[in-house]
């Protein structure tokens, strides 16, 4: 990996050289670095860092000139930061491309992310706050022959931490081509009819070397090998089409036999549907979107758990929340399962009226709720487990009978005066452990409230107050412990520094300690750099972007950030 | 026009790139060999013993003189020592030379490569990775089968009854596994087919070309690889019984110069658990 990347400087610096266009071209990139020291607290389960301190770091370097451009990203895990995956630890270069548009076609060569639709049967991409990054090595090629028609091919495997993908069998090989097409770029026609219609259609497919795998008849014995197809195919076709205020998109994907360790090795096919209409007009917009994941769980390894290896994305049908006691309890995709519906509308009060008052009033209501797919278990194979059989028949139109997650939400905000802005929000979430790997625990049903005011001291300097309210009544441990409380003063000086004073009190656990999680903060920014220190107590949790989650554990001590772009 | 004829050609590939389905009758597979039907045990052991496999090929001009050590080893280990010779790599491709004889086997093929023995001769006790690698040198076997019987757990048994039927010409072998400790990982059996006594060709540092070499412990066709024993933890004093049919190698010369050598390995450290072997 470092003599890859190595190599790809020297082509650089001798381009460079040899290359008069070379000097035209533009050397961009970024920085961060995260450093985390945290000391036992074993009231909040922090645990001990016998390292004192742990680092990630990454730095992107990306040149272009023209139609030509490379990069590389160097990343240091020295060691992991609590709660990313300790297969990170090392460094090296991660990342590393060269890529040219030439005609009608764009070549890749080497490490790229690319989303076929909206991902359902493959997204390669990089969430950093997830620890996941499934990056393609391989070759993309796209081709746009004419005005409306592209066409992606790619190839290669995905990246597993540190690890060389292409020394062993057991790293699926990724083949997967996608077209899209605009019709109305097509047919000169209604090139300028407001019905504008996009249609697109995937095909990927993973090559895994079978494996031996054997379930084991516990009254006779007797062993049965589970005959692992070494294709997995899938395939999906979208539409997009947006008629004045008026958009819809819809996608429908397919998987082939499929039995991997997420789906307890069953064959049953996958399939994925996903559609959302939409209407924006001055002042609303509406949004309305629903979903259904039968079995669509696709890695590029047959035996993987856990977030790398991804080979598609499944999107989440929930609202995406910034103030951190609303995603106390998060949503997580249920891959194996789920349907869900998400609305949302978004409304502004017109200035001058009586409830808009003089700056006008913006509401966002968002309502999701997602449930288990309806499913009859089929015959269990002889080990009396359904590994090796088709595991379920389910009916596509039919919604089972438990609810992994519910949420209601409103969102008030309002500038009250040239001085004063207030936003104010409410949820009631219901939630269910099971969707996070806890079945047997109660629902946990919670009020959460939040006022965020933002003081206008002069023309540079601002006061932001935030208090955030969480009311449950389970209290039974770990995933539910009680009422919360937040509140946050926040000092900002032009955008170029910032103090921050917070707790986070858990007033409500009636079995554990009433334990307050403060937080000092402090940051400054100068020009394209800034340095973000702060100090306290971190709670175990969840984090969850899009659907995909990852533990958070508990920590106590400082984490200081430095980010920097050219 | 052309555009677009370039770019579908980069949806050729999707014709190769397809779906594997794998027909209903298919999907959970009855292993071949296995059977309910059974033989009567006729070999018992209480001891550990140590599976000595012994990679070789006709070509191989060292392999004389370790194929000379294994048997020195068996006569100072007695039956604690059980050698395998598989014959593997290159160095074991036939020829008009040896007169076409093709003692190479599928499984010791893949072993040879996995193992990383393939520059012969090499060995491997009890598939034990000492460091970083599996093989050990002939001239380490000595000191590495005393490790192995003076460090290794006696966590298992393998009691054996075996016995040729002439009628449809298959080996049916029972096998009674006792384990004397609690033992987690997952368990794979191996039933293997050896023979001794084969008068061949054979390259030497001594002799250009022996041709009357004798080749002892010779792994033969269609043994019984990797099959899974137990995928649960096992519990001190448990006892698995399998039973195994084999059809018998159209190469074999003589049946009656066969042994059927029996192995357990742990499936994630790939390491010989226990190791036996019944005369047929």
């Amino acid at each position: 990996m470092k003599k890859t990347g190595l190599i790809l400087l020297l082509v650089i610096i001798s381009s460079n050289a040899f290359s008069q266009g070379i000097f035209g071209g533009k050397v961009t990139g970024n920085f961060q670095m995260d450093l985390q020291m945290s000391k036992e607290d074993t009231v909040i389960g922090a645990e001990k860092v016998n390292e004192k301190a742990l680092m990630n770091a990454f730095t992107n370097i990306l040149y272009t000139n023209g139609d030509f451009s490379a990069g590389m990203r160097f990343e240091a895990y020295l060691n992991p930061i609590l709660g990313f995956d300790k297969q990170y630890k090392g460094a090296g270069f991660a990342y590393r491309f060269a890529s040219y548009k030439k005609d009608f076609l764009e070549i890749t060569a080497g490490n790229f992310y690319e989303q076929f639709g909206s991902g359902l049967v493959f997204r390669s991409y990089e969430e950093r706050n997830l620890g996941l990054d499934n990056a393609m090595d391989g070759l993309k090629v796209v081709a746009r022959p004419i005005n409306g028609l592209t066409i992606k091919g790619v190839i290669g495997k995905q990246r597993y931490y540190w690890e060389d993908v292409w020394a062993s069998d057991d790293f699926g090989l990724i083949r997967g081509i996608d077209a899209e097409f605009t019709l109305n770029s097509l047919i000169k026609s209604i090139e300028n009819s407001p019905l504008q219609v996009n249609f697109g259609g995937s095909f990927v497919s993973v090559y895994q070397k079978a494996e031996n795998r054997f379930i084991i008849d516990p009254v006779s014995g007797d062993s049965y090998k589970i005959n692992t197809p070494e294709n997995i195919g899938s395939g999906a076709a979208r539409v997009q089409m947006s008629y004045k205020a008026f958009n819809l998109n819809a996608e429908y994907a397919k998987k082939g036999q499929d039995p991997n360790a997420v789906n307890g090795y069953i064959f049953r096919e996958g399939q994925a549907a996903l559609i959302s209409a939409g209407y924006a007009a001055k002042g609303l917009g509406i949004n309305v979107s629903a979903k259904r994941i039968d079995n669509m769980s696709s890695k590029s390894k047959r035996n993987e758990t856990g977030n790398m290896l991804n080979v598609n994305y499944l999107p989440a049908l929930t609202r995406q929340h910034a103030y951190s006691l609303f995603a106390m309890y998060p949503y997580a995709t249920q891959v194996n399962g789920e349907v869900g519906i998400q609305a949302d509308i978004i409304y502004k009060i017109k200035k001058g009226s009586m409830l808009g008052g003089k700056y006008g009033t913006d509401l966002k209501l968002n309502y999701s709720r997602t449930m288990s797919i309806e499913n009859e278990s089929l015959a269990p194979n002889p080990a009396g487990n359904y590994e090796g059989t088709d595991g379920y028949s389910s009916s596509f139109f039919k919604v089972g009978d438990e609810l992994y997650f519910e949420e209601i939400n409103l969102e008030v905000s309002k500038k009250l005066s040239s001085d004063y802005k207030l936003s104010f929000m409410y949820s009631y979430q219901t939630f269910n452990p099971i969707a996070i790997g806890h079945p047997g625990e109660e629902f946990v049903y919670a009020n959460v409230f939040a006022a965020d005011l933002t003081q206008k001291l002069s023309k540079k300097n601002s006061l932001r107050y935030e208090l955030q309210l969480l009311l449950t009544e389970q209290d039974y441990g770990e995933w539910a412990a009680g009422d919360w409380i937040q509140g946050t003063v926040e000092y900002n000086l032009g955008g170029k520094f910032f103090a921050a004073v917070s707790d986070q009190w858990n007033y409500g656990n009636a079995h554990g300690e009433k334990v307050h999680y403060y937080n000092l903060s402090v940051g400054y920014t100068h020009g394209t750099s800034r340095v973000q220190i702060s100090y306290g107590k971190q709670r175990e949790g969840i984090m969850c972007i899009g659907g995909v989650c990852r533990m958070v554990p508990a920590s106590n001590g400082l984490f200081a950030t430095i980010t920097s772009s050219f | 026009m052309k555009k677009i004829l370039y770019s579908l050609l980069l949806i050729i590939p999707i014709f190769w790139i397809s779906c594997d389905t794998i027909e209903d009758d298919q999907k959970l597979v009855y292993p071949k060999g296995q059977t309910r039907e059974t033989t009567p045990i006729t070999v018992t052991s209480s001891k550990q013993r140590v599976l000595l496999e012994d990679f070789t090929g006709w070509r191989c001009t060292n392999c004389p003189a370790a194929a000379e050590k294994a048997t020195e080893l068996i006569t100072k280990y007695g039956d604690s020592l059980v050698v395998m010779a598989v014959h593997a790599t290159s160095f074991a491709k036939p020829s008009a030379e040896n007169n076409n004889v093709d003692f190479r086997t599928e499984y010791g093929g893949q072993w040879a490569t996995y193992f990383g023995c393939t520059s012969l001769p090499a060995g491997m006790i009890n598939r034990t990775k000492i460091g970083n690698a599996y093989k050990v040198n002939d001239a380490s076997w000595d000191i590495s089968i005393q490790n192995s019987l003076s460090t290794k757990e006696h966590i298992m048994d393998i009691n054996l009854g075996a016995v040729h039927r002439v009628a449809d010409n298959m080996i049916l072998v029972s096998c009674e596994n006792e384990f004397l400790k609690n033992y987690a990982s997952p368990t794979l059996i191996s039933i293997l087919v050896l023979e001794s006594g084969i008068i061949g060709v054979q390259k030497s540092n001594d002799n250009p070309l022996i041709e009357d070499y004798e080749f002892n412990h010779v792994l033969r066709k269609n043994g019984l690889v990797d099959y899974f024993l137990s995928i649960m933890p096992i519990s001190k004093g448990q006892k698995i019984n399998k039973n195994y049919l084999i059809d018998i190698d159209s190469d074999i010369k003589d049946i009656k110069k066969c042994s059927v050598v029996v192995f357990v390995t742990d499936a994630e450290t790939k390491e010989v658990i226990q190791v036996n072997t019944i005369e047929l």
